[in-house]
């Protein structure tokens, strides 16, 4: 990509056209939707029902994008928090390489659109826990309680949760306690993975004013909250089994990776590091935390696929 | 009308259009897709439908 423009408009032409395909893409919030992609495919592979692969297909298309719309909405709505961050500095809105109105059309435009074919193409309670999912994500949590709140984090997990109650819903037309369960491990599994990723980025924070745990309590009160929530996560990961909605293997592999994580936990716990290149546990536990999720949606599908 | 700045440089017009260009190549690979996914659709939906039996065929002779 040649950078001989600059990102910056110039001489009154509109910033849109020195825009690259790669600045939308940008707006999608990529990497995020690569989790949700995931756990929503594994919320249709555990459903019970058939579902011809070519609408589930259309199914997972239509909860990434929905994923992407709400990104581009939530850096429509940050622009100015995004500007101060070491992290988020380089986005298309704050270099300069989009505008604020285009990503808002853009993000409404993929949102009605993938709420409407999720609607025709498979069927109505999905599209509307879509729905619900890019309103919360945006309206919940991006505006109203993201800047107020230090639980910020907390609520939004349950944007990320959605997800899996949308791709259940696309295959079954239901929502079922199975369903909310996998819902609420994400829901719990949220503010330990961030809240780690918070300790070490704490001054990233702290500059933008974004009120994070670490930035209103500090570091000791956000790792105690740490590990309580990692202690209500692994009992949610081995409900499934408890209550025979899945069988004993995939029940043996939330506890083995339960006692892993409770055990980074505790290790994040009584840690008393205060610079962020001296958080080794912290650091460890948000890696772990991606590898956990993956592997404990992993077994649930080879749970439904290998197992009679 | 043109809309490119009488002051760019050959470089920056070339960079101009080269990203224009490519705006518009992912613009017409995803209308194509659309198209593709809505006649898929369309092809799943019909092909899992029975067509309902007209009332005067149903009816006994």
């Amino acid at each position: 990509m040649n950078n001989s423009v600059t990102a910056e408009p110039a001489s009154g032409v509109p910033s849109t056209l020195l825009a690259d395909w790669r600045d939308y893409f940008a707006l999608l919030k990529p990497r995020v939707m690569t989790l949700v992609i995931f756990t929503a495919a594994c919320a249709m592979v555990a459903a019970p029902g058939e579902m011809h692969p070519f609408l589930a297909f259309t199914g997972i298309l239509c909860i990434a994008v929905a994923a992407g719309a709400a990104g581009a909405l939530n850096q429509w709505y940050e622009a100015d928090i995004d500007a101060v961050m070491k992290r988020t500095a380089r986005r298309p809105l704050p270099a300069g390489k989009l505008q604020k109105p285009e990503a808002l059309a853009f993000g409404v435009i993929l949102g009605t659109g993938s709420v409407a074919v999720m609607g025709l193409a498979l069927n109505w309670v999905a599209a509307a826990w879509l729905a619900v999912s890019i309103l919360f994500y945006v309206v919940v949590y991006t505006v109203w309680l993201k800047r107020r709140t230090p639980q910020n984090i907390v609520i939004g997990g349950a944007a990320g949760a959605f997800p899996v109650i949308c791709g259940w819903a696309a295959v079954a037309g239901e929502t079922p306690l199975m369903a909310w369960i996998l819902f609420s491990i994400i829901f719990l599994w949220t503010p330990p993975h961030f809240w780690a990723l918070a300790l070490f980025m704490e001054a990233d924070y702290a500059k933008a004013g974004v009120p994070m745990l670490p930035v209103t309590h500090g570091l000791k009160e956000t790792r105690r909250q740490i590990l309580g929530y990692s202690a209500l996560l692994v009992p949610v990961t081995i409900a499934p089994s408890l209550l025979g909605l899945a069988d004993w293997a995939y029940g043996g592999t939330a506890i083995t990776l339960g006692v892993i994580f409770m055990a980074m936990a505790w290790n994040v716990f009584r840690s008393s590091a205060t610079l962020a290149a001296d958080m080794v546990a912290e650091k460890k536990l948000f890696k772990f935390s991606l590898l956990y999720l993956a592997c404990l949606f992993g077994a649930l599908v080879a749970d439904r696929l290998l197992l009679p | 009308m043109s809309i490119e700045p009488a002051n760019w440089t050959a470089e920056e017009r070339a960079a101009f259009y080269a990203r224009r260009e490519s705006r518009n190549r992912a613009l017409g690979i995803l209308l194509v897709s659309l198209v593709v996914l809505f006649f898929g659709i369309t092809v799943v939906r019909m092909t899992g439908q029975t067509p309902p039996i007209p009332a005067s065929a149903a009816q006994p002779q």
